[in-house]
């Protein structure tokens, strides 16, 4: 990382330099939107937490412990927001016919948007595990630190997560059944 | 090995995990069972493609969002901890996961330490209450006089009035809210961060929502409409004056107005529609602030709802919206708009466009739209007509205009022309053929 890291960021933001913030922005825009997207399965959602989390980041930042990375901290505010407004989402807006017509027309389409569709359908903390892992590349215990769990539940998890989704995109047919 | 240890290997293979005995344990079960080895083919390739999955670029609009947002609160240096308030919503407010517990070791076993503590303190402490209860209440007097008619007094209490009775979790939130004065509430709830509010808003009655909505701030409206169900929506909506349901778009950002609009299902966007009046649709779209707003929000809807909208843009949202619309979309809108508008939006279009729309168009419209384009590419547009619509293109068409059209035609089509044409027509014609 060049330049300033960012416990200094945050530093400077506590003692009142808001751009120091905004290069916190810059520097985490793209994960958090990402990590949003891919749990929420939506880009306004995504943008929505987005925002959210930056701003709860911002008004929090005093109660950030230094001991730990602040990309986990920044990560546990975007996967819990996140995570919340997946789960009411599904509360509210239950996948429809549209979205299933939709979807089939796709299959045959694009793979990687299967890959998507499969991810969506897993249960929110799945999508989470998912996400860390193989969009964000986090370690064992850097996910354990952001979802707040231990490293073998964080395993388990994920092990889980990627065997469900095996069985989603056999049913879609992206993969043979065995 | 069963199917369990075997999906367990695999996935510590996918992670790198792989210890040497364990591949060894993984190559023998392979070697022995077919089913394995696809299994395993199957999981490292949904490994390999999950990791070889592109980020999504980041929208443009969220970076100046959040600075807006950051913007319009206090610095952390100057915010204050919030302490007693921050411990009400983690430990009271229910089905609320904060998003701002301070970071936990990993090796916590719950995400919730703090609610943890505090449960199992206020078992303790209750337990202790009741053991103490039971063994020295009543108390006894120390005159040891007060008898049958002591101890009956301790019963006579007073009647319990409405006051007495204290309502728990959302019900008491909720007739808490509703029932203090509108300056009240609104001081409350600007009190309240983001999270707090979208907890509140989550409680309080359709009314206490539309009077708080008017007030919020856009992000805080945007964040408080994304978690309200379709019909809290449009019930809310509902309840705003037009011109507070107008401010609510007319303060929005482009995204923020679309994010709001696209995420109405379409009964949802029906059941809005169908509460407004026309005068009240035309208000709300006539103060979105800019085109790109208006072409955003028309960008998310489906082709008959753009087209709706499409009517009471200005020219300028007119001109934006079409130029991000699809072709079925530009004919929905094309159809709906005044002659001089449809002309102007075809000046916009390019020739492919242009063909698409005249081949889609009215007998008058196609004549309308080839003279307004310049000769030769009228030619181009023209040959690329359906031979039907050539034919009425042709009929509407001035003789002289005709004449040079016909002569571009292939032998087929002026045959087929030739027939229906008229004597005088084909006098016009043949004279021209021959000169």
């Amino acid at each position: 990382m060049t330049g300033r890291d960012d416990l200094d960021l945050v530093r400077e933001c506590l003692a009142g330099n808001r751009p120091a913030f905004e290069e916190l922005v810059e520097r985490y825009q793209g994960p958090v939107f990402n990590v949003a997207y891919r749990i929420t399965g939506g880009r306004d959602d995504a943008e929505d937490v987005a925002q959210s989390v930056f701003l709860k980041a911002y008004e929090s930042l005093r109660s950030f412990d230094a001991r730990f990375k602040f990309f986990s901290w920044l990560y546990r505010i975007a996967v819990n927001e996140a995570l919340n407004v997946a789960r009411r989402r599904e509360r509210f807006e239950p996948l429809g016919d549209d979205h299933a017509a939709a979807e089939a027309g796709e299959i045959e389409a694009d793979r990687d948007r299967i890959l998507e569709h499969g991810i969506a359908e897993l249960p929110p903390d799945e999508r989470a595990v998912i996400t860390l892992r193989h969009f964000q590349g986090l370690s064992y215990d850097e996910m354990a630190e952001v979802l707040g769990i231990p490293a073998n539940r964080v395993k388990s998890r994920l092990y889980s997560a990627r065997t469900r989704l095996r069985g989603v995109l056999t049913k879609k047919g992206l993969t043979s059944d065995d | 090995m069963t199917r369990d240890e075997l999906l367990g290997l695999i996935n510590r293979e996918i992670d790198g995990e792989l210890s040497g005995a364990d591949r060894k344990r993984l190559d023998a079960e392979i070697g022995r069972n077919p089913g394995a080895a696809e299994l395993r083919r199957e999981m490292l390739d949904l490994g390999a493609r999950l990791s070889a999955t592109h980020p999504l670029p980041v929208p443009p609009t969220l970076k100046p969002a959040i600075h807006r947002a950051v913007a319009q609160r206090p610095s952390p240096a100057e915010a204050p901890h919030r302490g007693l308030r921050h411990a009400f919503r983690t430990f009271i407010l229910p089905h609320h996961r904060s998003t701002e517990v301070p970071m936990a070791s990993p090796n916590t076993r719950s995400n919730r330490p703090a609610r943890k503590y505090v449960v199992f303190g206020g078992a303790a402490v209750g337990l202790a209450a009741l053991v103490w209860f039971a063994i020295y209440w009543p108390p006894v007097p120390d005159d040891q006089a007060s008898g049958t008619i002591g101890s009956a007094k301790k019963y006579r209490s007073e009647q319990i009035t409405g006051s007495d009775v204290q309502l728990a979790g959302t019900e008491a939130e909720a007739t808490a809210i509703d029932g203090i004065a509108p300056a009240a509430k609104t001081d409350l709830v600007n009190r309240m961060v983001l999270q707090d509010r979208a907890a509140f808003f989550a409680r309080i009655s359709l009314d206490a929502k539309a009077m708080l909505l008017a007030q919020a701030s856009e992000t805080e409206r945007t964040a408080a409409l994304a978690r309200m169900s379709p019909e809290e929506r449009a019930s809310v909506f509902a309840a705003l004056p037009v011109a507070d349901r107008a401010a609510i778009f007319a303060q929005a950002t482009a995204s923020e107005a679309g994010a709001v609009y696209g995420r109405l299902s379409v009964a949802d966007k029906s059941a809005l529609a169908a509460r407004l009046s026309v005068d009240d649709k035309a208000a709300l779209l006539d103060r979105y602030v800019a085109a790109e707003a208006k072409a955003s929000v028309t960008a998310r809807a489906s082709v008959a709802e753009r087209a709706q909208a499409f009517e009471r843009m200005t020219a300028e949202a007119k001109a934006q919206a079409f130029d991000k619309a699809a072709m079925a979309e530009r004919h929905a809108m094309l159809s709906r708009m005044s002659e001089e508008a449809r002309a102007s939006m075809f000046d916009r279009a390019n020739l492919a466009e242009r063909v698409k729309m005249v081949d889609r168009a009215s007998v008058a419209e196609k004549a309308a739209a080839l003279d307004r384009i310049p000769v030769a590419e009228r030619s181009l547009v023209f040959d690329q007509m359906t031979v039907a619509a050539k034919t009425q293109a042709l009929e509407r068409m001035p003789a002289d205009q005709r004449a040079a059209f016909f002569d571009r035609l292939p032998v087929a089509e002026k045959a087929f022309l030739y027939g229906r044409l008229s004597a005088e027509e084909r006098t016009v014609l043949e004279g021209r053929q021959t000169r």
